[in-house]
């Protein structure tokens, strides 16, 4: 038995014997990588060599003058030729990228003295763009590596392999190569945060009585209410000091009191419409981590459902770390063609806080998340449906009856938004930072209007 | 094959001046007056190829076609040492420049020190090269002896033995991770 861990020398067994084919002849070895003349040594060697060879045969010393820059090219180049390979590395930057961002991907590439030019070569996913994915540099002296930056900006959210990156050498001006060398593939992560999400108008219902939101009850908090005359149980700390001396009355600094909330956002992934990047799951995944990043630096909870896989519900949760999970999450979504309703989904969401405000982020097209939010609605809370579905999509033409089944598609899509509206549920297209304000401040409006 | 729109500048510099050496070589050595239309032709179809592919037999076509031109057209005269000088400049320009173009992926972007490096290797050569060549034009005797063959065949045998047993060596695993 071969012993993993000790690498086996090529053509030969685990025992250290050579390899036989069927026949019992021995197996024909791969090359082993070395530094190979090129066509410009052969083309020195033969052209300076018959040059010569008529230069003496012909008593010509002209031709000793064409052939001297040939030889003494070669010889001056093979002088200081390098015996050892490149060896190449690839660095992925340790933070994650952003979508929309650029960062540096390294290619470090390792040459041995004599090495003269490394033309890194470095394959990409087609999310991930940069100017020249082909760059040659010049090899240090003196077996110092040489890093060598793409600079590319991330396409689209999601996970993928960066590489492999490809070094090809060359040595002695060109009169020796080394076969190019490569590294294996490298994860890179892209978070769907491509703009801060930031709503002027919070919450429509706080939850609990800590948090960073700002309500309209007055209590132990940072936002000034207003000045009012000193009452029993008022704290000393309190007392505007300014206010009393110039009145004569005591006087205490009121505030209003801060709270936080739950939200939970339901991630309808069961059709993916429109192309990528701007399809409707891209739309639908970077408004959630928009809005998740958002509500979680406001010390609040958010959860996360994904209506095309339910069984990954991440539960609501604050702080800086439940955004890597719920992005997590959210970078898992695939749309799913078989996805049916789940009642399980629905009863999800109304587990959760009773004054939680739920954000459906769905192209609105799939029965299934509509009924699913609809229940969600009818137990009381809080929902507004984000529109993820692209504004300019055009229907597959499959035959001449694609567009007339395309406006029935669309008029029952509008039927659907009407009876969401019945229900309550404001439906807004997703527009970036602060395409929920005006429905955060319809929703605050009306849910203090009922109490 | 990327288009030229695609090549780096440093790329379409450095064939340009293949071009200008290649063909200055060939015309200056008389491939052009001295053979007939085939020979222009392979001329032209070889540094079009030593500028498309300049890693294949192109630049061997054209500087052993311009060397062999020179050689038919003063058979066994000397030949004038300015004509000597200025074809030996142009081969050794067209020769490096091709070994720089081979190495140089056309599309790649290019570090101008790599260009720098090798002019100044190419500046090296030429040097030394202007010292064996004014040594030969010199010691030169126009009868001819025994002593310059030998001289000669020794030459031959060093400039053909020397940069092989130098070329050869060891192979080793690249480190690749």
């Amino acid at each position: 038995m071969v012993d993993s861990a000790e690498p086996r020398r090529p053509g030969t067994d685990g025992s250290g014997r050579r390899r036989r084919g069927r026949a019992g002849k021995p197996r024909r070895l791969t090359p082993q990588p070395a530094w190979r003349p090129t066509a410009a040594l052969a083309r020195a060697v033969v052209l300076s060599a018959a040059l010569l060879l008529l230069a003496v045969l012909l008593r010509r010393a002209d031709l000793v003058v064409l052939a001297a820059p040939l030889v003494l090219g070669a010889v001056f180049g093979l002088v200081g030729r390098p015996a050892a390979g490149p060896s190449i590395r690839l660095r992925v930057p340790r933070d994650t990228m952003l979508e929309g961002g650029r960062a540096t991907i390294t290619a470090s590439v390792t040459a041995p003295d004599g090495a003269d030019i490394a033309a890194v070569q470095l394959e990409l996913p087609p999310d991930l763009v940069t100017p020249t994915a082909l760059v040659a540099v010049p090899v240090p002296p003196g077996d110092r590596s040489v890093d060598v930056g793409f600079r590319m900006r991330t396409v689209r959210w999601g996970r993928r392999q960066v590489g492999p990156a490809w070094v090809r050498a060359t040595a002695a001006f060109g009169l020796l190569s080394w076969p190019p060398v490569r590294t294996e593939t490298t994860a890179a992560t892209t978070w769907p945060l491509r703009e801060g999400f930031d709503a002027a108008d919070t919450v429509p219902r706080a939850e609990g009585l800590v948090g960073a939101h700002v309500s309209r009850r007055p209590g132990e908090g940072g936002d000034l209410a207003g000045v009012r005359p000193f009452v029993p149980g008022d704290r000393l700390r309190r007392i505007n000091w300014r206010v009393t001396g110039r009145t004569g009355e005591l006087h205490v600094t009121a505030t209003y009191s801060d709270r936080d909330t739950e939200v939970l956002l339901m991630l309808d992934s069961a059709h993916d419409l429109g192309r990528a990047p701007e399809s409707s799951l891209d739309v639908g995944v970077r408004a959630g981590g928009a809005i998740a990043e958002h509500y979680l630096r406001a010390g609040d909870r958010v959860g996360l459902i994904d209506l095309g896989n339910p069984q990954r519900r991440v539960p609501p949760r604050n702080g800086r770390s439940h955004l890597v999970r719920l992005l997590d999450v959210l970078m898992d979504a695939k749309p799913r063609r078989d996805q049916r309703y789940d009642p399980a989904t629905a009863e999800a969401a109304a587990l959760s806080a009773p004054h939680a405000l739920v954000v459906l982020l769905s192209p609105l097209t799939n029965p299934a998340a509509l009924a699913a939010v609809a229940a969600v609605a009818r137990s009381g809370r809080s929902v507004v449906a984000v529109d993820t579905l692209p504004t300019d999509i055009q229907p597959d033409r499959h035959s001449d009856w694609s567009d007339l089944a395309f406006r029935i598609w669309r008029l029952r899509r509008s039927a659907d938004l009407d009876r969401l509206a019945e229900l309550g549920i404001p439906v807004v297209p997703w527009g970036g930072a602060g395409s929920l304000d005006q429905v955060l401040r319809d929703a605050t409006r009306a849910a203090r209007a009922a109490r | 094959m990327t288009g030229l729109a695609g090549w780096s500048r440093t790329a379409l510099v450095v064939r340009a001046l293949m071009l200008a050496a290649g063909a200055g070589a060939l015309v200056g050595a008389g491939w052009v007056g001295g053979l007939p239309v085939v020979g222009l032709v392979v001329g032209a179809l070889g540094l079009m190829a030593a500028l498309i592919q300049p890693g294949g037999l192109g630049p061997a076509v054209v500087i052993g076609g311009a060397a062999g031109a020179w050689v038919v057209r003063y058979g066994v005269d000397q030949a004038s040492a300015t004509g000597t000088v200025l074809l030996a400049l142009a081969l050794a320009v067209f020769h490096q420049a091709a070994g720089l173009a081979a190495a140089l992926p056309p599309t790649a972007r290019v570090d101008p020190a790599i260009v720098v490096r090798f002019a100044r290797h190419g500046a090296l050569v030429l040097a030394a090269s202007a010292v064996v060549g004014a040594l030969a034009l010199l010691l030169v005797r126009p009868a001819g002896s025994s002593s310059l063959e030998l001289l000669g065949i020794v030459a031959v045998v060093i400039a053909v033995v020397v940069p092989v047993l130098l070329s050869r060596s060891g192979p080793r695993e690249p480190d690749a991770r």
